[in-house]
């Protein structure tokens, strides 16, 4: 079981202006699917960003297993929202880029390549060209490429956030799916209260100005969308509704106070 | 097209939202609005040729300043057979095409790794800011003379000064194409535990190809503009030195000729360069 650590940490872009994350102390465990929720604005991108070691903190520490890390890579993967695959590639072998990098060999990246596509549910789609896919369909390559680099822990920016509803929800129930199935870690930055609540084990709500983790949740919804239960059925579940309701004020609330500082 | 108006016009904000599962359907060649270019295009050529048959069949301009129509292709045919100044039309062009050819390989084995070093770094950028800025406005036959002094009126010459000519639109197209890469390819590459060199080779590279590819046509049509002129001097094969030959001894019809055979050359070898990028670099007319 790993064990992500963020020690806390403090961000700052040397703008002059305050910290954009102000002593954030964060824990992720291997068997959790945390999401990080919060206006935009608020840093939650720079938080990954740490998480995944693309920038590095001006104080505290990134820790895996207990033990200061720096720079990407490391069992962190990242999923984007703008998929980032490579076009001149076709499906089948972005999923297995990150196997050529290991120099894993053609015949067997190729192998293990196809069986991601088909645990995100694009068994068909292995020679299609990335520009003919729609974008959920590439969200899928991306999640599968992600975890063709065998993390332990998958950090997803946002990935959802350019897809219409319908392609959403499908894209929600796939994510969480793929979390349950591949036994990954999971840090989903998300502005939908819905999303957050569906899916996440736990829920951190960041307030902005770089005030850090302003409340906590631990919704269970997830694993009864797991059991079977429909999405639609639990959001209209009187719980889901008081939770989400909480959430919109904290949010609010957390632009209020900052308005008036 | 250049780069970025490609990339404008592939944006997603610009492409519709697809439904999920369903890709974009092929798009259709629009026929009417693709004939009437090519028609207009070809009425434009026929009435050239006309207007100088005219020309040269009322005898309205003396035959040594045009001739006919009919006198230039005899000369194309007889440069085929027998050829001109001791050589055949496909030995001067073959001379040309290697002259081409031999700068173009270097302009790119020079450029490309500049190119790469000026998108990169800025220490890199500073290094080669100003050689870059020194040679792009200088018209390469004020210092050819210098090569000539330098390198002789050998071959050597000849190619550096083309080669001198077709570097700076391989460097600057090649920079400017690496920053056309998308920062989270990168920082994908990176989490995927890349090293340097392989996001080099694996990530940059391929983005910066199209940049590559649009430096290289820019150099081709450089470099045959220096051709001709590198040619007038001390050359005894190459189309220049034919039309330069030819024109000494008024043999219009060789001139014109000779003109039309480079026209034709420089038309070829872009219609070529198309065809490599649309093998080479599909992708690059859909990427966002
Ligand atoms: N590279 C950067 N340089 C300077 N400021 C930045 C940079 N990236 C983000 N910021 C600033 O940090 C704050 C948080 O940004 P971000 O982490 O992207 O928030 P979120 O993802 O929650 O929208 C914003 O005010 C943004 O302008
Ligand atoms: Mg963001």
């Amino acid at each position: 079981m790993h064990e992500l650590t963020l020690d806390t940490v403090s961000l700052d872009y040397g703008t002059g202006n305050q910290p954009v994350l102000d002593r954030v102390a964060l824990k992720l465990r291997q068997d959790e699917f945390v999401v990080v929720i919060g206006r935009s604005g608020a840093g939650k991108t720079s938080l990954l960003n740490l998480a995944a070691g693309f920038v590095e903190p001006t104080e505290g520490r990134v820790l895996l297993n207990g033990k200061p890390v720096s720079g990407p890579g490391q069992r962190r993967v990242v999923v984007f929202q703008d998929d980032a695959l490579f076009p001149w590639l076709d499906a089948l072998d972005n999923v297995a880029f990150p196997l050529k990098l290991e120099r894993v060999g053609l015949a067997q990246r190729r192998a293990e390549a196809r069986r991601l596509l088909s645990l995100v549910g694009l068994a068909r789609a292995t020679n299609r060209r990335i520009w003919e896919l729609s974008g959920g369909m590439r969200q899928r390559v991306g999640i599968a490429r992600a975890l063709a680099a065998k993390p332990a822990f998958l950090l997803l920016d946002e990935p959802l956030g350019a897809l219409d509803a319908l392609t959403r929800s499908q894209m929600q129930e796939l994510l969480l799916d793929v979390w349950a199935k591949s036994g990954v870690g999971a840090l989903l930055i998300t502005h939908s209260i819905e999303e957050a609540l569906l899916l996440g084990t736990r829920i951190l709500v960041l307030a902005p100005g770089g005030r850090g983790v302003r409340a906590e949740f631990r919704p269970g919804f997830g694993r009864r969308l797991l059991a079977g239960e429909s999405a639609g059925a639990l959001k209209d579940l009187p719980e889901f509704l008081a939770l989400k309701r909480e959430l919109v004020a904290l949010i609010e609330d957390g632009e209020r106070t900052e308005l008036a500082a | 097209m250049t780069i970025e108006t490609r990339a404008l016009l592939s944006h997603p904000s610009l492409t519709s939202p697809e439904a999920e599962g369903r890709p974009a359907p092929p798009r259709r060649p629009r026929r009417k609005t693709r004939l009437l270019p090519v028609l207009v295009s070809t009425a434009t050529i026929v009435s050239f040729l006309l207007l100088w048959w005219l020309a040269s069949a009322l005898a309205l301009v003396s035959p040594v300043f045009l001739p006919s129509p009919a006198a230039v292709a005899i000369s194309l045919g007889s440069l085929v057979t027998t050829g001109f100044v001791d050589a055949t039309l496909a030995e001067h062009a073959a001379a040309s095409l290697w002259r081409i050819f031999g700068a173009l390989f270097f302009a790119v084995l020079i450029g490309v790794p500049a190119g790469l070093v000026i998108g990169l770094s800025r220490i890199g950028k500073a290094l080669f800011d100003p050689v870059v800025e020194f040679l792009r406005p200088l018209p390469p036959l004020a210092y050819l003379p210098l090569i000539i002094i330098w390198f002789g009126i050998g071959e050597p010459s000849k190619i550096i000064v083309i080669a001198l000519a077709m570097l700076p639109p391989v460097i600057i197209s090649t920079a400017a194409g690496v920053k056309t890469v998308p920062k989270d390819q990168v920082r994908a590459a990176r989490s995927f535990g890349a090293s340097g060199l392989q996001v080099l080779s694996h990530v940059i590279l391929p983005n910066t190809l199209p940049g590559i590819l649009t430096g290289i046509r820019i150099a081709l049509g450089a470099g045959w503009s220096t051709l001709v002129a590198a040619e007038l001097v001390a050359a005894n094969r190459g189309l220049g030195f034919m039309i330069q030959s030819a024109s000494q001894f008024l043999v219009t019809d060789v001139v014109i000729a000779g003109i039309l055979v480079i026209a034709l050359i420089a038309f070829l070898l872009e219609g070529l360069a198309r065809v490599v990028e649309a093998r080479l670099i599909p992708w690059a007319s859909h990427r966002n």
